[in-house]
């Protein structure tokens, strides 16, 4: 993966940075006595000139120059102070150098009180969605301008980088043997060095030997990691991920004409003038129009978590081919057209977010993300796992009698998706034809059982009884009878004769409901005892005869079309 | 030449990506350096020796993808070593006793490898060793939970051919092709990973190459440098 990001960063130009906010500055006078305080624009251009170094950890920014803490701003003060303090110890400095730096950082401390007052008091004039950044000026030069501040500040990151170090040693990224390679990218936080028990026989000084890396790589790797944060870097569900694409064995050229169209989304879309097919809540995302291309390149799909400074890799789903992608979005169509409606993978996200709607941050992600990572990687999911969930939030909503019916009908999307992938799979029965059986084929091979097809035609009849209900009382007592949903084989069979009763005192016991019921009792005798079925999954066929009932009504009353018809 | 060929499997493996630390990734096959260790513990080569009896300047290897490679992701429960000096389990400001990582794992992996060794003495040792299923120390895949299981297959006679279109059974290094030698094919998927390919004793990676392998076990249509053809008509080509 990170030859894909170094590769990338060789064929692209630096992005320029896009930090805008204002700037803070402390002013010495040329004797470093205190002067005042400047403000400036945050120009991008300046970057070199102010000394700062973005895009690092927060706490560890080797630099005299940092964003304002709005709440503590002693906090921003200090860490320009103790730079400068440490800069004292640097060895190599010449005895008027470290006078320059000693006076400056006497200076600092006087004044300290003073200065956090006046940097107080002017982060409140201005604007709380405007950036703040603090430096230091020395008469009208930055510190950048002095060759002294310069070569500290170079000298404090080659330190850091050389921590461990060897010379004339391979790179492990370009593979060649290289004057000086030292440890870590310091581009990608998942290779730190922070804990002994990462190698075995661990010693701090030797981690070059795990991931030897050269000064050349190490700026290709930020160069094409500030491209891929810049450009391709997705939305997703609450998460993001970075699309790196790989390429196999291709030109230079055809890496570079694709890079070039895909950091371009917003041309993408706009020169093709048709509707744009996403599977996730992103409105830039690319990925049916990678789709289209030749399988002469990969994608990797990384989801990054910021943890302190360590990044914790979610999920890398590697080498992804746009064929594959093909595949995923011919599925998507497929559901989309049966049930008129888009499908992505929101409609998966609403059962895998939060296990319960009170906690504050989501935590079944990394099942949403082993979901996705199926998807793309062609793995078999687990029907039952699936159910699990499935249920939990339909029941969710049933029980608060609060739209369950979207919910029933997200579900049987997704079911719909993952069987037209192939993900998950259900044995062919042979069963006889039936007059349901173009709703049973509708929605593919998962209700190829008596007891499913009988648990299903009942809960069509159960909506189409709480329908009644409802028309005529504006309330559904009924829904008491159906135990949130938790019924088991014995409850099923129990509930048909309670339904035809209540219809008959309802007195819409119909010819249409009748052969609903008669279907019904039909499979559920065929199904005999002891039926190998999860109370989820029992439940989950039932859900889906009630969010149906409109579509079963509809072949019975064809049927039969002099009977009344109470749908809402 | 002789060639030693046995597979190896177990449940899980994990050949931990070097560049990962905090999150582990896992290479989808051994790399060189690790099946050396493999066979050190096999034939009994200590923990300082075996990259010396089984290293690239002395040995041949070839592994073959047997099972399509299955990753699947499993938090462990570590001891959290961090500022934890001696290890101590218990909980300090700021630092739990213990941390969990989500570590991935390839699943039911099975590989065949190949050795040819141009000591005769460690050849048959190894060779007897396997084939009455023995081994010095215990074999793993990656971790020393992991444990492996090996079998043997048989010793055949390869003979060097070059420059030839052939099918390869083999992982392929992207140093041994010819230019534009892999002849892409359709219902067959390439991926290329960049692994350590030679190690010194002193554990310092010397080689690291990209190598192209298919991950359901089919074969590659290529043309390498060299490749060796074994008596059962199997085409490999070596590390």
């Amino acid at each position: 993966m990170l030859s894909a990001v170094k590769e990338i960063g060789n064929l692209v130009a630096q992005p320029t940075l896009k930090i805008e906010g204002k700037i803070i500055f402390l002013v010495l006078c040329s004797d470093f006595s205190f002067k005042g305080i400047e403000i400036e624009d945050f120009i991008p251009e300046k970057i070199d000139r102010y000394l700062y170094k973005p895009g690092e950890s927060k706490g560890n920014r080797p630099s005299p120059f940092a964003p304002i803490n709005r709440k503590e701003p002693e906090k921003s003060f200090e860490k320009i102070a103790k730079w400068l303090k440490n800069s004292e110890k640097i060895i190599n400095l010449t005895e008027q150098e470290l006078d320059k730096v000693k006076k400056i950082n006497d200076t600092l401390q006087r004044e300290k009180v003073k200065i956090l007052q006046v940097i107080s008091n002017k982060s409140k004039e201005i604007s709380k969605k405007t950036s703040l950044f603090l430096g230091l000026k020395i008469g009208d030069k930055y510190l950048g301008d002095f060759d002294l501040f310069k070569n500290i500040f170079n000298l404090k990151i080659s330190q850091r980088i050389g921590k461990s170090s060897s010379r004339d040693k391979t790179c492990s990224i370009c593979g060649e043997v290289k004057d000086t390679v030292s440890a870590r990218t310091y581009v990608y936080q998942f290779d730190t060095d922070d804990k002994p028990g990462f190698i075995t026989g661990f010693k701090k000084e030797n981690y070059w030997k795990n991931i030897p890396v050269c000064q050349d790589c190490r700026d290709l790797l930020q160069r094409g990691r500030n491209f891929i944060e810049d450009k391709l870097t997705f939305k997703f569900y609450g998460l993001k991920y970075q699309l790196i694409p790989k390429f196999l064995l291709g030109g230079q050229d055809i890496i570079k004409e694709i890079l070039d169209i895909l950091s371009d989304t917003h041309k993408n879309i706009s020169l093709k003038e048709r509707k744009i097919n996403r599977l996730t809540d992103d409105e830039q995302e690319i990925l049916e129009y990678i789709s289209e291309k030749e399988d002469a390149l990969t994608l990797n799909f990384l989801f990054l978590r910021r943890q302190q400074s360590a990044e914790r890799i979610l999920l890398l789903i590697e080498d992804v081919f746009p064929s594959r992608l093909r595949e995923i979005f011919n599925a998507k169509r497929y559901v989309d057209e049966l049930f008129n409606e888009e499908f992505n993978f929101g409609k998966i996200r609403v059962f895998f977010s939060k296990s319960d709607d009170e906690k504050r941050e989501t935590d079944l992600d990394k099942y949403f993300l082993e979901i996705v990572n199926s998807v793309f990687k062609d793995k078999k999911i687990d029907f039952n796992f699936l159910l699990k969930f499935f249920m939990n939030g339909i029941r969710k909503d049933f029980i608060n009698d609060n739209f369950y019916k979207l919910k029933i009908r997200d579900a049987m999307m997704c079911v719909s998706f993952f069987e037209n992938l192939g993900l998950i799979k259900f044995k062919e029965v042979p069963m006889e034809q039936n007059i349901f059986e173009e709703v049973f084929n509708k929605y593919g091979k998962s209700l190829n059982t008596p007891e499913k097809r009988g648990i299903f035609l009942l809960g069509a009849l159960t909506q189409m009884l709480l329908n009644k209900q409802y028309s005529e009382r504006e309330s559904k007592p009924f829904m008491k009878k159906l135990k949130s949903l938790k019924m088991d084989e014995k409850d099923i069979k129990a509930l048909l004769p309670e339904v035809q009763n209540k219809l008959e005192e309802y007195e819409a016991f119909d010819k249409g409901k009748r052969l609903i019921a008669q279907e019904a009792s039909k499979y559920l005798l065929q199904a005999g005892d002891g039926w190998k079925m999860s109370v989820y999954e029992i439940n989950f066929y039932f859900a889906c005869g009630m969010n149906m009932s409109e579509e079963v009504a509809k072949i019975v009353y064809r049927i039969s079309p002099s009977v009344e018809d109470e749908k809402k | 030449m002789k060639v030693l060929v046995f597979d190896i499997y177990g449940d899980f493996a994990h050949f931990r990506k070097y560049y990962t630390t905090t999150s582990p990734l896992t290479f989808s096959f051994p790399p060189p350096p690790t099946i050396a260790g493999i066979l050190g513990a096999i034939y009994g080569a200590q923990k300082d020796e075996y990259l010396n009896v089984f290293g690239y300047d002395n040995c041949k290897v070839a592994l073959r993808v047997l099972n399509p490679i299955k990753k699947m992701r499993l938090g462990i429960n570590l001891i959290n070593t961090k500022d934890n000096r001696y290890f101590l389990l218990l909980k300090k400001k700021n630092h739990e006793p213990r941390t969990q990582i989500l570590t991935e794992f390839v699943k039911s992996p099975k590989y065949r490898i190949y050795l040819w060794h141009p000591d005769a003495d460690v050849f048959n040792k190894l060779a007897s060793m396997i084939q009455s299923h023995q081994s010095f120390y215990t074999v793993s895949l990656g971790l020393s939970e992991l444990l492996a299981d090996f079998s043997f297959i048989g010793v055949y006679e390869g003979k060097e051919i070059s420059n030839e279109k052939s099918e390869i059974s083999t992982v392929v290094s992207i140093s041994k092709l010819i230019e534009k030698g892999i002849e892409i094919q359709p219902e067959r998927k390439y991926f290329k990973e960049k692994i350590p390919i030679k190690m010194t004793e002193g554990r310092v990676v010397e080689i690291y190459d990209d190598v192209i392998y298919e991950p359901d076990g089919k074969t590659i249509k290529a043309i390498l440098k060299t490749f060796c053809q074994l008596e059962n008509g199997e085409h490999i080509s070596f590390f």
